[in-house]
């Protein structure tokens, strides 16, 4: 299985490999910063399940942690 | 030369956040009307830009409770600048970003000035994060517009130590950058000569394209990685580097558990505050109408028109006038949340929750809001990028309490319970909004499988801005601003109906007038509601707006003898019969219908029109229908399902 951003633990760091999913939601998550070879750092999770907040280019961006299954690290 | 007398544009442009509507206050001044909306910017405003010796100070707002002008005809030879709502690409995919390229003429149905593009743009950049900034300010270079870039939050650039070197960037880019701070408006005077210099005559013919692919978005974070790295003093000259962590604040904010306890607290802590805090202004509002009714009254001669002034307008105005400390205390408190950044945390927070019954965290604000008013609410509903998910909200937001139901719910539950429970009270107040979200979210779920459309995969995603301490300004001067618009609108319905109501009962003669004729046609819709036609045209007239409701009733007992705010309605409620017997109107059943008829009836003309503007007529009208019909069929049950159970 290719791990995602969705497997990342809380203060964990990675660096973007691919973006998937329907060309709607990968263009968007693109254009938030989410480019290959960018590095991000997961910084919290809501609860059960709920959305995931990480760090990237001096931003935080939230995402639904179905979103970010659709970023490959 | 014949260019020289049009109106010249200006476009702010940037992500949401970048500051771009302190920029357009400053940049525009208050002395010129100005079309805008507290909170996110939805719909695009148009100002004139102000001289350079000219004052700035925070642009006027436009009342929240109407439905904006979408035309707007520039001053000729003035130059004129238009704020828009942020954008994450120059290829929208919500309703708030095609506003924004509307306003470039990125899209066919062009509103600002048909066929024509802007003659220049200002790109504001938040110098904390230039790198998510800079691709839309290459894109509208590339396009051919001329940009001003204006650099924004650079004190806080400098406390992380990452400032951006302006000059280095100008280079770079090979346009004007000036940097601004939107709070203060410092460097706003350079911002103007930077515009003016770069600014032609005739707008440029620049089209922005219509779809960017994968390559392009790369190649655009790859040339703005390497421009921020060689623009930031002190910072990491690694392109994408990390902050440090979350700040301290973040820490429990955004924690799993204590972020949820911090998220119930502050929804219940937001109207505890209403309801608390508002008492002591309250009865000073109760004790002066009640001066006011006895100095008119001791003033005047008595006759027809003394019953009007006294009895009905005064009353009238006095029971709905009780509410507004309610209500300016909801809106300060919804203004303290929208300046400080916790929305978006709590929109976070709040998503995996509202997708369970097909919302979006994105719907959160928007449903907040509409515990102030619908329309504003109903207007940041366009920010949800899914088309399913934003009709959904737009669907359930009339459900809603909104601050015009506040004097209703004072009266019924004033009604209800017995005035020495205050604690009861609150509770049954407390009640009421929950039984609000209660009937959205059962809205939200049934209006999902009415609705054919295909769930959206837009998913969310939402930025989490740097915490702001509140600007105390900003946040009383927004809160005054929406409470005014509340009194003046509420305050001409009420008078305009007060008057209406009083002569339909006082012609042609009180014993047989126009309004018992009218009301007998309407009363087998009431009576299973356990109403009599009285109570019926006071429901009507609380279409033309919910608060008219009490003022109505003040009317009609009024007329009948006494008058004097909640108390005194109240107590001519209490003694209220059906006509010809001694059954009493208002018991404890027919209330509590009353209670549920207003939970979900959709009463505002105002919400209607601007969700026709918003959707469609069909799904204007529709949502209308539905409610309404839903609230009587539930007021019934409610009413003969009491009676059942052996409640009067």
């Amino acid at each position: 299985m290719k791990l995602s951003l969705s497997h990342l633990q809380t203060n964990q760091e990675a660096s973007i490999r691919r973006v998937h999913g329907p060309s709607s939601l990968s263009h968007r998550l693109q254009e938030l910063g989410f480019t290959p070879g960018t590095a991000v750092r997961l910084v919290a999770k809501a609860a059960f399940g709920g959305a995931m907040a990480f760090q990237l280019r001096g931003s935080i961006i939230a995402l639904r942690r179905s979103d970010a299954a659709c970023v490959e690290i | 030369m014949d260019g020289m007398n049009e109106a010249r544009i200006i476009v702010l442009l940037g992500a949401p956040n970048a500051g771009k509507t302190s920029l357009y206050n400053h940049l525009t001044g208050s002395r010129f009307k100005t079309v805008n909306y507290p909170g996110a910017t939805v719909e695009y405003s148009v100002g004139r830009l102000r001289a350079p010796g000219e004052s700035a100070s925070i642009g006027a707002k436009a009342p929240d409770c109407h439905v904006p002008d979408a035309k707007v005809e520039p001053e000729a030879g003035s130059i004129q600048v238009i704020d828009t709502p942020g954008i994450v690409s120059i290829i929208p995919r919500s309703e708030d970003e095609k506003v924004a390229l509307t306003a470039l003429g990125a899209l066919d149905t062009l509103l600002v000035t048909p066929h024509r593009t802007p003659h220049a743009l200002v790109c504001v950049v938040d110098a904390t994060q230039p790198a998510r900034h800079l691709p839309v300010v290459r894109e509208a270079m590339k396009a051919g517009f001329p940009v001003v870039v204006a650099l924004t939050m650079n004190d806080l650039a400098r406390r992380k130590g990452q400032d951006v070197d302006s000059n280095r960037l100008s280079e770079l880019l090979g346009t004007p950058v000036v940097e601004v701070d939107g709070r203060s408006g410092i460097g706003v005077t350079d911002l103007v000569s930077a515009i003016e210099s770069i600014l032609p005559d005739h707008p440029v013919n620049a089209t922005l394209p219509r779809t960017l692919d994968d390559d392009r978005i790369q190649d655009n974070f790859h040339w703005a990685d390497t421009i921020a790295a060689r623009t930031i003093r002190n910072g990491s000259t690694q392109p994408g580097s990390l902050n440090p962590g979350l700040g301290r604040l973040d820490r429990i904010v955004l924690h799993p558990i204590l972020g949820l306890v911090v998220f119930v607290a502050a929804m219940t802590g937001l109207f505890w505050l209403v309801f608390s805090a508002a008492a002591p202004f309250m009865d000073l509002v109760e004790g002066f109408f009640g001066w006011l009714g006895q100095w008119v009254g001791e003033w005047m001669p008595d006759g027809l028109a003394k019953g009007l002034v006294v009895d009905g307008v005064i009353a009238g105005a006095g029971a709905v006038s009780v509410f507004i400390p309610q209500i300016a205390i909801l809106f300060l408190a919804l203004g303290l949340l929208e300046d400080s950044g916790y929305l978006a945390r709590g929109s976070m927070i709040i998503d995996r929750l509202l997708v369970t019954i097909g919302l979006n965290g994105k719907s959160f604000v928007p449903l907040l809001s509409g515990a102030a008013c619908a329309i504003p609410a109903a207007l940041a509903a366009r920010t949800i990028t899914g088309r399913r998910e934003r009709l959904l909200t737009l669907l359930v937001i009339p459900l809603m309490s909104c601050s015009a139901r506040l004097p209703v719910w004072g009266l019924l539950l004033g009604f209800l319970v017995p005035p020495d429970r205050t604690l009861l009270g609150g509770f049954a107040l407390a009640g009421i909004y929950v039984l609000s979200i209660a009937f959205a979210s059962v809205a939200a779920v049934v209006g999902g499988r009415i609705l054919r459309i295909e769930p959206s995969q837009t998913g969310f995603q939402v930025e989490l801005p740097h915490w702001r301490p509140p600007t105390f300004r900003t946040v009383v001067v927004s809160a005054w601003d929406r409470t005014v618009s509340y009194v003046k609108r509420a305050g001409l319905t009420i008078l305009a109906i007060s008057i209406v109501f009083w002569a339909l009962m006082t012609f042609p003669d009180p014993g047989n007038s126009a309004m018992s004729w009218l009301g007998r046609l309407i009363a087998p819709i009431l009576a299973p509601m356990g109403l009599d036609w009285k109570v019926g045209a006071a429901l009507i007239a609380a279409f033309a707006a919910r608060e008219v409701f009490v003022s109505a009733l003040g009317v009609i007992y009024a007329v009948q003898g006494t008058g004097d705010s909640v108390d005194g309605l109240l107590a001519a409620m209490r003694q209220a019969t059906f006509e010809g017997t001694s059954q009493l109107v208002f018991t404890p059943a027919s209330v509590a219908g009353l209670v549920v008829f207003f939970l979900i009836a959709l009463q505002c003309m105002t919400t209607v029109a601007v969700m026709r503007r918003e959707v469609s007529t069909r799904f204007a009208l529709g949502q209308m229908a539905a409610f309404v019909a839903v609230a009587w069929v539930l007021a019934v049950a409610t009413v003969q399902g009491l009676r059942l159970a052996g409640i009067p």
